[in-house]
């Protein structure tokens, strides 16, 4: 285990696509067990900066480094590995595959990550309050309902650190809000690292530490 | 969990693989209904250039200056069968013996000097040492001759030529002196050769006239052959053992040639070449012309199957980003597809195989008249090949799609 | 489809343009398969226009299929030959001369012919053939009988006199050849004293035509007598029919299977635009608009496929019949045609079907992923 005070560490990280520069030069530190916001205009480097923590991306120049592991040199493969291991995704999309249900779309995480268990599968969706609906297709699901499906596949291999790119972004005020409660009531359970990319003054105000983005520089990093 | 995700993927994208699954079975099915030709067309083609006539003639042997002007020297009758002894018997497809005579036929106060044949049109003998019969006569060597009315049963009757029968104004039924004996015309033989200026009788009876019991001066022998090539033409008495034995157990027309002549006493077995050499060539050429076809059609379904295979993953690209993104390892997003294009695969392959055994059946019928052989082993030849194929186009576009990046594809920015 | 404004077709274009450049992977694989389908059929198609003749160029080694003998008396002019020669569907002609030779009191056949064609015509040669004249070839019977040597000298008697010759080969040929002796006319007119006259004269026609060849000879040549051999000419016909049948009967199927093969991964291709096609729907896109977006994408993968194969299966067909014959083939110019238009029609039909089951779906239920 590496440091708990250093668990998600960039250093001087840039992203520059063809057109334009990305992000510029990120510093930060994220303790483990922090649920950290991420705010900022769109085009601000968000989202950019969440999939270079998740590796789905490569920094331009710069080191990223989550629990002592220097992720910006692994290969695709341990990249793979160490995404399983760590990391749980949530998208504004909800990304679920179409042609399963919730429950096989629970499980095939797990299958990526070891074995298949329907029985804990179906407990993870009971515990986002899906337990009605395991056998429902993504198509015939609510945006809402696809959002707590995505949580319970982005936990079910309870990982440390739990990324959410605008989660809410395609809900309503009312199923924003449960979704956040849901949130809450599993990070008090299980005490995973939070990085939540949005927009919202409202969902950002969920985290302990808000930290303000601007034309892909860090312009203010509050606690609360 | 693989089983219920290719199970569920087959089923919500029915339309796509049965797309898939019709564009391999037709692929594969060309693929295959070539390869069946490609076997069967040796052994058709060989029996359709049998209708060139014989390409063995069996003569006595010569052994001097007389021999050749004239003397008559024969064959003897009970050699004939011993034909089928030899170890290539089941490649001949046809015999006939030959007497030759001569006489003089007059009719109508017109006389002419011909030959007079005795021979056998069309009749079965005995298989030696086996049960069964074997087809000998005119018609198993030479099938272009045309026959009307019926052919010579006894010394009272023969069959005459079709352009003496026009010279001679008769026709059968008439009455011709042969040798001052009047003999019925029983039927006449048009051959669009010399043989349309002879006549004939039937073997046994014409040996019995001219007192040539057991005699026969030539056969000629239809036999299905290997094509002959450079080992082939050399002379078989500057062979080694090891070269010797490979050239007798091959079925060029020279070996078969020579294990006749050694089953007629006192003959000399040719082969025919303006029949033999010219066959040779053309089933050489067929084949690999078909061979070739056969190559070409493989490569193309190769390549037809594999796009297909690539155009399914290429529309799927997001699934193997959002699989990526959940943590997948390439072998498992891997096993997952290439689990569907095996079975894609063999399903294609199936009924790619059930639709040429009917395609090259059609093909058979209409072309050569026999349906041709199918063999069951392309089967399993068929699956395997489809699959292996679908496999290959699977693992292109995944190594591909796993190079790209999952941020970009669940972007949306394909 | 109402007539488009010249700002409607560039707004389209550009529309399609972006849309071409963002899938080109699998604009290209469409039209790849496009191009293995018309290019396998090309080259089928094309060896079938060409195997008749090619096969027939090997068949030639079965010899005449006329024979051409005197009608009175017992030579031909030599002029015959070459009237022969220039009628219709006559591929090659060449006269014979027929006697008898003493050699040491025993009578011979003696054919006397143009040496240079004994090639053609289904003769088997030990040794050489004669380089010049005064060179014989012997039969190989007749080298039995006599144990001949090459280089040997023969003394041949003829009723025009006699003469010493010099064997330089044998021949096989499993006929009367066999215990022949054969020269070349000129050294048979000397040999039996005759001049510019053949015993025989032999046709080779075009398999299929020979009756009417036969007919101009007598009609044309006085005084003889053309006899078709049927041997040759019936089994000849009956080969290059039957082949040629297997060839159409290959191609149809290739054409057949191929298409439904190439029409399925093509429609695949927008089959799965299901959504973007719904997205057209909601955001007002016509019928007719619609539709002309993906023609327009099914032109061009048919006629780049079109084409592409044209060239592939014009190279193959080249291929094949030079590895089978030896030789390259002529194709058809219109097969150029063909070929574009069985891509054409593929890539059309192929995406017409998807097209008009994507548009008859509810837009809604398209954008919700149904």
């Amino acid at each position: 285990m590496g440091s708990a005070d250093e668990f998600i560490k960039l250093r001087c990280v840039s992203k520059e696509y063809a057109t334009a520069s990305a992000l510029r030069g990120i510093d930060m530190v994220v303790e483990k067990g922090q649920w950290v916001s991420v705010v900022g205009p769109s085009g601000s480097g968000k989202s950019t900066l969440l999939n270079i923590m998740s590796g789905l991306d490569n920094p331009t120049s710069g080191q990223v480094v989550i629990d002592s592991t220097d992720i910006t040199a692994m290969k695709e493969d341990e990249m793979a590995r160490f995404r399983r291991e760590k990391i749980g995704f949530v998208f504004q999309q909800s990304h679920l595959i179409p042609y399963l249900n919730a429950v096989e779309n629970v499980m095939l995480a797990q299958y990526f990550h070891s074995i298949a268990d329907e029985r804990e599968a179906a407990d993870s969706l009971e515990r986002v309050g899906m337990g009605h609906r395991i056998d429902h297709k993504p198509s015939q699901l609510s945006g809402g309902e696809q959002q707590r499906i995505c949580i319970a596949r982005a936990l079910i291999n309870s990982p440390q650190i739990l990324l959410a790119d605008e989660p809410t972004g395609n809900l309503d005020r009312e199923n924003t809000r449960k979704i956040l409660e849901l949130l809450n009531r599993l990070y008090s359970e299980r005490q995973f690292t939070i990085i939540l990319v949005t927009h919202d003054p409202f969902v950002a105000q969920w985290g302990r530490r808000t930290i303000t983005m601007e034309d892909g520089k860090i312009i203010r990093d509050e606690y609360r | 969990m693989i089983a219920t995700i290719v199970r569920r993927s087959f089923a919500n994208r029915k339309k796509a693989a049965a797309l898939m699954i019709a564009s391999i079975t037709f692929g594969t099915a060309i693929a295959s209904s070539l390869i069946v030709i490609s076997m069967e067309i040796g052994g058709r083609v060989s029996r359709e250039l049998r209708a060139f006539g014989a390409n063995i003639l069996v003569e006595p042997e010569i052994e001097g200056m007389a021999d050749l002007s004239g003397q008559r020297r024969y064959l003897r009758y009970e050699d004939i069968v011993r034909a089928k002894t030899i170890f290539w018997r089941h490649n001949i497809v046809g015999i006939a013996p030959f007497l030759e005579t001569d006489a003089e036929i007059t009719s109508n106060g017109k006389s002419e000097k011909v030959g007079l044949i005795g021979s056998w049109y069309y009749k079965e003998l005995p298989l030696p040492g086996e049960t069964g019969t074997f087809p000998v006569g005119i018609k198993t060597v030479s099938p272009w001759w045309s026959l009307s009315g019926k052919w010579s049963d006894s010394a009272d009757n023969i069959v005459i030529g079709s352009s003496i029968a026009s010279e001679f104004s008769v026709k059968p039924g008439d009455r011709i002196d042969v040798d001052g004996t009047p003999l019925k015309i029983s039927g006449t033989l048009d051959s669009g050769g010399i043989e349309d200026r002879q006549i004939f009788m039937d073997l046994e009876s014409l040996q019995r006239l001219k007192g040539a019991g057991g005699k026969i001066s030539k056969v000629l022998v239809s036999a299905l052959t290997a094509p002959m090539d450079t080992f082939a033409y050399r002379d078989p008495a500057s062979m080694s053992k090891a070269e010797y034995e490979k050239w007798y157990c091959t079925g060029y027309v020279t070996s078969i040639a020579k294990q006749i002549e050694d089953v007629f006493k006192g003959s000399k077995a040719r082969p025919i070449w303006q029949v033999a050499g010219t066959e040779g060539k053309v089933l050489k050429r067929l084949k690999v012309l078909v061979y070739l076809l056969c190559l070409m059609t493989l490569a193309a379904s190769t390549l037809g199957v594999s796009t297909t295979m690539i155009m399914g993953l290429v529309q799927r690209k997001e699934e193997i980003g959002l699989m990526k993104a959940l943590g997948a390892g390439s072998e498992k997003i891997a096993l997952i597809f290439v689990t569907e294009g095996i079975m894609i695969g063999l399903a294609g392959g199936l009924f790619g195989y059930l639709l040429s055994v009917g395609a090259s059946q059609y093909i058979g019928t209409k072309v050569f008249g026999i349906a041709l052989e199918q063999r069951a082993m392309l089967l399993p030849m068929t699956m395997a090949g489809a699959a292996c194929v679908s496999i290959a186009g699977t693992v292109l576009p995944i190594k591909k799609a796993m190079e790209v990046r999952s941020a970009v594809i669940l972007k949306g920015e394909q | 489809m109402k007539v488009l404004s010249r700002f409607e077709i560039r707004r389209f274009l550009f529309f399609f343009a972006r849309s071409v450049s963002q899938r080109k992977g699998r604009v290209v694989i469409a039209s790849l398969s496009v191009m293995l389908a018309v290019a396998m059929v090309t080259a089928l198609a094309g060896i079938n226009s060409g195997i008749r003749e090619k096969l027939g160029a090997e068949l030639k080694a079965y010899g005449a299929n006329i024979i051409v003998s005197p009608r009175n008396g017992d030579s031909i002019e030599a002029a015959a030959l070459d009237k022969i020669r220039g009628i219709q569907h006559v591929e090659d002609a060449s006269g014979q001369v027929l006697g008898k030779v003493f050699i040491g009191g025993y009578a011979i056949e003696l054919i006397g012919l143009n040496i240079d064609r004994l090639k053609y015509s289904g003769w088997r040669f030990i040794g050489d053939r004669p380089a010049k004249r005064n060179e014989v070839l012997a039969g190989i019977d007749l080298r039995d009988a006599l144990r001949l040597a090459p280089g040997k000298t023969l003394s041949l008697e003829s009723n025009g006199g006699k003469a010493d010759f010099i064997v330089s080969g044998f021949v096989e040929k499993g006929g009367p050849e066999d215990s022949s002796i054969i020269m070349s006319i000129e050294d048979a007119w000397e040999l039996t004293g005759t001049n510019n006259v053949f015993s025989a004269i032999l046709v080779r026609g075009e398999p299929g035509k020979l009756d009417g060849i036969a007919r101009d000879i007598v009609r044309d040549v006085p005084a003889v007598a053309a006899k078709t051999l049927r041997q040759v000419a019936s089994a000849e016909e009956s080969l290059l029919s039957k082949m040629q049948l297997l060839m159409t009967l290959v191609t149809l199927i290739a054409l057949f299977a191929s298409t439904v093969s190439v029409a399925s991964t093509v429609s695949a291709n927008v089959f799965e635009r299901k959504k973007e096609i719904g997205l057209m729907k909601a955001l007002g896109g016509s019928r007719s608009q619609i539709t002309l977006f993906y023609t327009t994408e099914a032109v061009i993968i048919g006629l780049s496929g079109g084409l592409s194969g044209f060239i592939a299966g014009y190279l193959s067909a080249q291929a094949i019949s030079r590895g089978a014959f030896g030789s390259f083939i002529h194709l058809p110019q219109w097969m150029i045609l063909l070929s574009l238009a069985m891509g054409l029609s593929i890539a059309l039909t192929a995406s017409h079907f998807p097209v008009r089951g994507a548009m008859r779906y509810d837009a809604a239920a398209i954008l919700r992923g149904e």
